[in-house]
This record gives structure tokens, sequence and C-alpha cells, in this order.
């Protein structure tokens, strides 16, 4: 089933490219969450995934030698989704910020005039 | 123990962040926590310029984990010195914002905000890993956001809108490249890639990733055709916080481009270079029409800082020794000269409550100091021989021209003369011309004074000091090039073979 995920990650990554073109401020938060699971998803599948072993091994274990997942990708994976986390919250407040200041979320209305 | 100057480099300003963030803490103890957190940081990175100096590179292992299993810190020499300057272009920036920002940026905790931004900078400096350089860039950027926006007010909103989303992207381009990386050589480990890239099969996997990440840091560091964000979002935040955005932002996605391509990524720079070389070319002569064109004399040097992004790119991908160093020697430069301009005509601009060219004038008159300010840091932006620019440009068209690469050197070239023309626009619009309405003078508060002359002094400092910085340039140059010292630093006696 592994074979169905580089599909999903370059699903994720159209749709959320195609997202981030829009002129709706809400869309492009969307799209940038996208991009954030496409960029993660894509981390786990080209760090190898092993399917159905945990990512330890037993303290009595004296060498590796069964097959176990690579914690490394977790780990990383981990620190990405807090960062984006942090950013799409941020990202929504600009979005509140917008909405109250200017009466909309549409970026064509919020042409420089300067 | 030499390593805890780098460890107090950066707990400097994490510390005076954290204090300034707690509750109930009055805006006067932000300032003065900011103020000592910023020169703590000045007097650790001297001290750590002046060690490295002396033994080539120190590291350490966060958290006991060997290399290349654990987080690698190392400071080299390019490294330390940008970690100086940071701190050196933070202190005038923070002494203006103490009598610049408003007062209700001040209660959003401008000043904390501004130290997490240093920090950001410092550690994408500081750190040997890939993936942890990932997190302080986002610490940069987060804080970014937040100053960009401080102030509510409507361009910075739309301005911050752009730069948020334009990031976001390449911040992903980035991890995709982490995962490429991480996915061909099992490491995120710099010095270990170093060791290790060159070996890996296939080769276009290896290709694919270095353009990953060249593509997320020329988004970083404004180059040609992803450089819109900039113009329309530096300008729009108290000077302050545009003086050291608009100084270093731009220049850490140098410094990774130049640590990734001259570390991990040498092999690439010969396929990559002619079509870098175009791109930096439109990237210089775009940001110099670009400046010719504007009014507001913030966004003027906003287009500015694109144009001279150009030439350090170029730099880059020249990819000798002394063609790192020259890069390097100009990374000090600039982020000193585009600082001290932001800071310049932000103190006009804040005190006339005016950045528009068409309206103002009448500066040399009514404020000679500025104008002298202005004088000095222009022509040394210019490049006039006995000021720092000359140097930056002459070693990096030297390094060009000893490779033959005289086309892109020819447009570098023909850019200082747009330099030339969008300094006297400056100079003749802001400062020389008869004002239109005369404006009653008042007198300049001190901290505009005090911040001004600090920047302004650093400026012909290193012009004075050119010999001996240039020495230092092109040995951290040198180091860049061979790197076996770097390596051994971080990895121990490894049998490195390149």
């Amino acid at each position: 089933m592994e074979i169905v995920l580089p599909f999903v990650v370059g699903f994720l990554f159209t749709s959320g490219v195609y997202l981030m073109m829009h002129r709706n401020f809400i869309k492009i938060i969307l799209g940038m969450a996208l991009l954030g699971y496409a960029g993660n998803l894509f981390l786990f599948v080209i760090s190898r995934i092993t399917l159905g072993q945990p990512a330890f091994i037993p303290s009595d274990a004296e060498k590796m030698g069964e097959v176990y997942a690579d914690p490394f990708p977790q780990a990383l994976i981990l620190t990405a989704i807090v960062i984006g986390f942090g950013v799409q919250a941020f990202a929504i407040i600009l979005l509140k910020r917008t909405y109250i200041n200017i009466g909309t979320a549409n970026l064509d209305e919020l042409k420089d005039e300067d | 123990m030499k390593e805890n100057l780098i460890i107090g480099a950066l707990l400097s300003p994490f510390v005076a962040g954290i204090i300034g963030l707690l509750p109930n803490i009055s805006v006067q103890w932000q300032k003065r926590v900011s103020l000592l957190g910023t020169i703590s940081m000045m007097i650790f990175s001297s001290l750590l310029v002046i060690e490295v100096d002396k033994v080539g590179v120190l590291s350490f292992q966060a958290g006991g984990w060997e290399a290349p299993y654990g987080i690698s810190i190392v400071a080299d020499r390019l490294s330390a010195l940008m970690v100086l300057v940071t701190s050196i272009i933070a202190f005038p920036a923070l002494i203006l914002g103490f009598e610049s920002v408003h007062k209700d940026r001040k209660v959003a905790k401008f000043f904390p905000i501004f130290m997490f931004l240093i920090l950001g900078i410092s550690g994408s400096f500081l750190t040997g890993d890939v993936f942890n350089l990932f997190v302080w860039f986002e610490i940069m950027l987060i804080s970014s956001f937040v100053l960009l926006v401080m102030g509510n007010s409507k361009k910075q909103v739309k301005g911050t809108i752009k730069y948020l989303a334009i990031n976001v992207l390449s911040s992903t381009l980035f991890l995709v490249g982490i995962g490429v990386l991480y996915g061909i050589a099992g490491s995120v480990n710099m010095a270990h890639l170093a060791l290790v890239l060159p070996e890996i099969e296939p080769k276009g996997l290896v290709a694919l990733s270095a353009v990953f990440f060249f593509v997320a840091f020329g988004i970083k560091a404004a180059i040609f055709p992803v450089y819109f964000w900039l113009p329309s979002s530096y300008h729009t935040p108290s000077t302050a916080a545009t003086t050291i955005i608009g100084a270093l932002l731009t220049k850490v996605g140098i410094y990774t481009m130049l640590r990734f391509f001259s570390l991990m990524y040498y092999d690439q720079i010969s396929w990559m270079q002619q079509i870098v070389f175009v791109i930096a070319a439109f990237t210089m002569i775009s940001g110099g029409l670009g400046a010719l064109a504007q009014t507001n004399v913030k966004k003027l040097f906003s287009f500015s800082i694109i144009s001279q992004i150009g030439y350090m790119v170029m730099g880059v991908f020249i990819g000798t020794a002394a063609a790192f160093g020259a890069v390097i020697y100009f990374l000090v430069h600039n982020i000193l000269v585009k600082g001290a301009l932001f800071i310049i005509t932000g103190i006009v601009g804040e005190h006339t409550r005016n950045f528009d060219l068409k309206k103002g004038g009448g500066i040399a008159k009514t404020y000679p100091l500025l104008a002298v300010f202005y004088l000095i840091v222009g022509l040394s932006l210019v490049g006039i021989p006995p000021l720092s620019g000359f140097w930056g440009k002459f070693g990096l068209l030297s390094a060009g021209i000893i490779t033959e690469q005289y086309w892109i050197i020819s447009i570098a070239l023909a850019v200082s003369v747009l330099t030339i023309l969008y300094f006297l626009k400056v100079w003749n619009e802001y400062f020389w011309k008869a004002p239109k309405v005369t404006k009653t003078k008042r007198p300049l508060p001190y901290k505009f004074v005090i911040s001004g002359s600090a920047i302004v002094l650093s400026v012909i400092l290193i012009a004075v000091f050119a010999d001996p910085i240039i020495n230092y340039c092109v040995q951290a140059g040198e180091d860049l090039f061979n790197k076996n010292l770097y390596i051994k630093s971080v990895l121990g006696d490894v049998e490195i073979s390149i």
C-alpha cells in the first residue's frame, strides 16, 4: 500500500500550491496547511517506511538485530508539525486582524496605493 | 571551555527575550534588559571571533550525542564574524527603536520579539545541522512576522500576508530538500554530509536536493524571479524593525547558500554556475532599476537590497577561495551599510514624519549632521575607494576576472552606475534640494544621534581597518574552500578523502 503515498504527496502539493495562488486569504491559509502536510508526508515517505515495527529497541537487547523503524524522520516530522502549527495559528490571527481592520479577506481589494 | 563563548552569544538574546516576555514587566525594563542582552552578546561574540581566529573552528555537540547523531554547533571564522556583525547592527537598531517605536507597539512586546529575531539569526549562523538550521529559520521567521505586523496598520497587514505566504512556501521547499538529503545520505549533519555526499549515487538526486535548497534560500535572499515580496513588505513596519530585518534577513539566505555550496554541494557549482549567473544578473539589474523608480525612501533601499544580493549570489557561485573571501567581506560591508542607510533615512523620516522623496528636502541645511552621515554611508555603498564598498566590490570583481567570468563581471560593473544614480537621487531629493514647505527645525533626540553615530562609526571602522578585516575574511574564505578543518572539528579524526 506504500505505493499510494507518493501520489498522495503529489496531490497534496498540487492542491496546496493551487490554493496558495488564490486571492482569498482563507484559501491561502488552507493552502499553507496542505503544503505543510505534503512536506511532512514527503519526509515520511522518502526516509523509507517500516511497517508494523516500533521506533525503539528493547532495553535488554545487545544489538539492533531486528528490523525497527527509523526514529529520526519521526522526530523531524514532529518538530515540523509543531512549527507549522505555530505559523498557522499566526496566519489565522492575521486573517482575523485583516478582517477587522480592513473589512475584507480578498487580497485583490488590498492593492498597494502608495 | 572556549565553547561556552558560543553558548554565551546565543543565551544573551534568549534570556533577554524571555525576561521581556514575562507578564507585568514594564516597557522601561524591557528596554533595559534588551540593551543589556545586546551588549552582552556583543562582548561574547567579539571574544568568540578572537578565539576562533586563533584555533580556526570551535564546535561542540549539543546534548552530548556524538556527531553525526547529535546536533553540532559550530563556529568557524565565517559564523563567528556573522554573529559579531549581527550584534553590532542590533545595537543601533535597538537604540533607534527606543525612541521611534510607537507606544502601542511597545506595549505589544516589541523589544523581546526583537531579541528573539536576533537569537534566530545567530542560531542560523552557528548551527552545524541542516534540520536544526530549519528550526532556527522558523524562530527567525516567526519573530519577523510579528515585527512586521506589529502596529496593525493596513499596509503592514498587506505586506505581512505576502511575506508570510512566500516564506511558508520557502520553508516547505527547504523541508523537502532536507527530506531528499536524508533519504539519500541518511544524515543531516553538515560535516558528515560533506564527507558522504560526493560518493552518493545517483548524482541526479544530489543535484535535486541542491536545487531545492537553492530555491528555498533564494526566496529568503530575494533573488530575481522571487523577490516581489521584499519591496512590498520591508518598508511597512517601524524603522527599527525595517533596519534589522532589511540588513540581516536576506543575508542569512546568502550565508546559508555560501555554507551549503562550499561545504556540501561544491561539486554542484560547476553545472549550476551559468544558470545562477543569469539569475544574479537579473537580480542586480532589476533591483537597481526598481530602486531608481521609487519615491518612498524605505522602498527605494528595499530594492537596493535586492540589487546587492545579486552581487553576493554571483560571488558564491564563482566558487573559488578568493571569491568566498570576497563574499564574506561584502556581506559584512553590506549588512552594516544597508543597516546604516535604513537608520539614517529612518531618523530623517521619523523626525520629519515624511518618507516621501518628493515632499522632502532641505535636510542638509536643517540637520547637517544627518546629511554628513548619509554622504559617508552612501559613498561607501557606491564603492568610492577609501570606503568599504570599494574593497568588497574589488574582491568580487577580481575573483571573477581571475576565473574569466567576463560577462557577469561587466554587468556587475554596469549596475554600479545604477547604484550611484539612486544614491544621488536620494541625496538630491531628500537632503539637498530646497523644501517645498519649510518646517521648523526641532532638535534631534539624543537617542537618534547615538544610534546614527554608532552605525556610521562602524561603517568607517570597517574601512579604516580594512586590512586586518580583509585578511580575516580571506582566511575565512580559504577555510570554507578547504573544509577539512570544519569536518575535523565536528567529526573528530575521521578519514578525510577529498
